[in-house]
């Protein structure tokens, strides 16, 4: 994996910097403030995506937020609009969904992605603006759903890796009932300073008792046990070097200013004096396939950084075949650059990962 | 707690990347566990194809193919594993 790609498989669009939650460890900046996207950057966005889903046999415009449904179905509607040829995702925290909302996501085909962190003592870092548990809330437009027989992935966070908590995080999964299930170890990201750091031989076990729990009932798809059982069958067959892919995807995101921040969506929102407000350039003064293409040719600023870190990784790290180098976002809130390699989060969630499943299965 | 490196240490090798594949490649039990997997992913494929009303995946395929897409297919934050441009 050298470089980035100059045409993304997907784009993700902040509607709105709004989150009607407040859970304690989320890492959004303006998440108290209702900042919508206007129908001028949407238009914009899409006179390049239409263009690109046109030449692919799939592309997705993913609206993540803040909290997305908190724009509004009316907004929402008018910022999907001038879409053409695309498949539209959410990621919601699912609080808002009513019956509405489900026809909404009958009519516009979403694909939907709800973030629960488990039974309610696992979620309990979700909470209101008021400071109160959110799983009820939660649990109840999820039963909306349900009752309307759609299919959802969940996005889980777990804040508290330790082995005894995974059996019981999969049996709640597995009878809530999504199709994917993407386990998130808690990240000292943007405005979350917690500290990541955990005893690896305890976040070890917890991916191991995971990946047994999976085995016993394996009924919903586990990104993280389910990716590395995929580069451990690849390693196998003598294919690992085959596995990621040649090119970064530049996964653009498009603030609710129109600002695109390339590789990690983490970052929008932030500025630095070292870096500024990491945006490769705005939709509104330039298009969006010239700013990723030339972002692509010349690497510059942060981006660059970046990419020499990920060199960096495949140089340093045995793990790099299964990982394709530490996050972006990891690094910049972990080291306060890009260039460095080994994050606490590629510890939690790479490297005990893999060594959890593989625990797992010498023990089986 | 164990103290975790510190970054500037970072540029430490982990673990080397021959000596990691040679262990997966000997590790007792991985085979099987991989080989069950695979069993899930085809009958998954199966399924959606049987749904779709498409062809099915011969058994003996040990990679179900194209279509093996379902993180990307079903998770809108898939960009942690499934980078994967044209």
């Amino acid at each position: 994996m050298r470089g980035i790609a100059t045409v993304p498989s997907y784009v993700i669009m902040q509607p709105t910097t709004l989150c009607n939650l407040d859970c304690s460890y989320c890492y959004l900046p303006h998440r108290a403030r209702d900042r919508r996207m206007p129908e001028a950057v949407a238009r914009a966005v899409a006179r390049t995506v239409n263009e690109w889903a046109a030449q692919a046999p799939r592309f997705s415009v993913v609206w993540h937020g803040g909290e997305p449904l908190a724009a509004g179905r009316a907004h929402l509607a008018a910022l999907m609009a001038p879409f053409e040829g695309v498949e539209h995702h959410i990621q919601t925290n699912a609080t808002l969904i009513d019956d509405a909302w489900c026809d909404f996501f009958v009519h516009h085909d979403i694909h939907l992605g709800l973030s629960i962190d488990g039974p309610r003592s696992l979620t309990s870092r979700r909470r209101t603006r008021g400071g109160e548990a959110a799983f009820d809330r939660i649990l109840r437009g999820i039963s909306r759903v349900r009752e309307r027989g759609l299919s959802f992935a969940v996005l889980c966070v777990v804040s508290d890796p330790s082995p005894e908590l995974a059996a019981p995080l999969y049996e709640f999964m597995a009878e809530l009932g999504p199709t994917v299930l993407g386990v998130n170890i808690e990240e000292q990201e943007g405005v979350n300073h917690r500290s990541n750091a955990h005893d690896p031989a305890r976040v070890r076990a917890f991916w191991a008792q995971l990946t047994a729990a999976w085995r016993r009932d394996p009924r919903i798809e586990v990104r993280e046990v389910e990716w590395a059982l995929r580069f451990a069958a690849a390693a196998l067959a003598g294919q690992a070097d085959e596995l990621l892919p040649r090119r970064h995807d530049p996964i653009p995101t498009i603030g609710h200013d129109g600002g695109v921040l390339l590789l990690s969506p983490e970052l929008a929102g932030f500025h630095s004096e070292r870096y500024g407000d990491f945006t490769s350039g705005s939709v509104l003064q330039r298009p969006l396939d010239a700013i990723v293409a030339e972002a692509a040719r010349q690497p510059s600023g942060w981006v660059a950084e970046y990419l020499a870190g990920v060199e960096g990784c495949r140089a340093a790290c045995g793990y790099f075949g299964f990982c394709g180098g530490a996050h972006a976002a990891n690094r910049y809130f972990e080291h306060g650059r890009f260039d460095g390699t080994l994050t606490r989060h590629c510890h939690n969630s790479r490297i005990s990962l893999l060594e959890g499943v593989l625990d797992h299965a010498r023990a089986a | 707690m164990p103290e975790l490196p510190d970054p500037a240490d970072a540029a430490t090798p982990v673990v080397d990347a021959a000596d990691l594949l040679d262990r997966l490649r000997r590790a007792p039990g991985l085979a099987s566990l991989v080989a069950e997997a695979q069993t899930t992913w085809r009958a998954r494929v199966h399924a959606a194809r049987d749904e779709a009303g498409t062809a099915r995946v011969a058994d003996g395929d040990a990679d179900p193919g194209p279509d093996w897409r379902a993180f990307a297919d079903a998770f809108p934050t898939f960009w942690e594993f499934t980078n994967r441009p044209r």
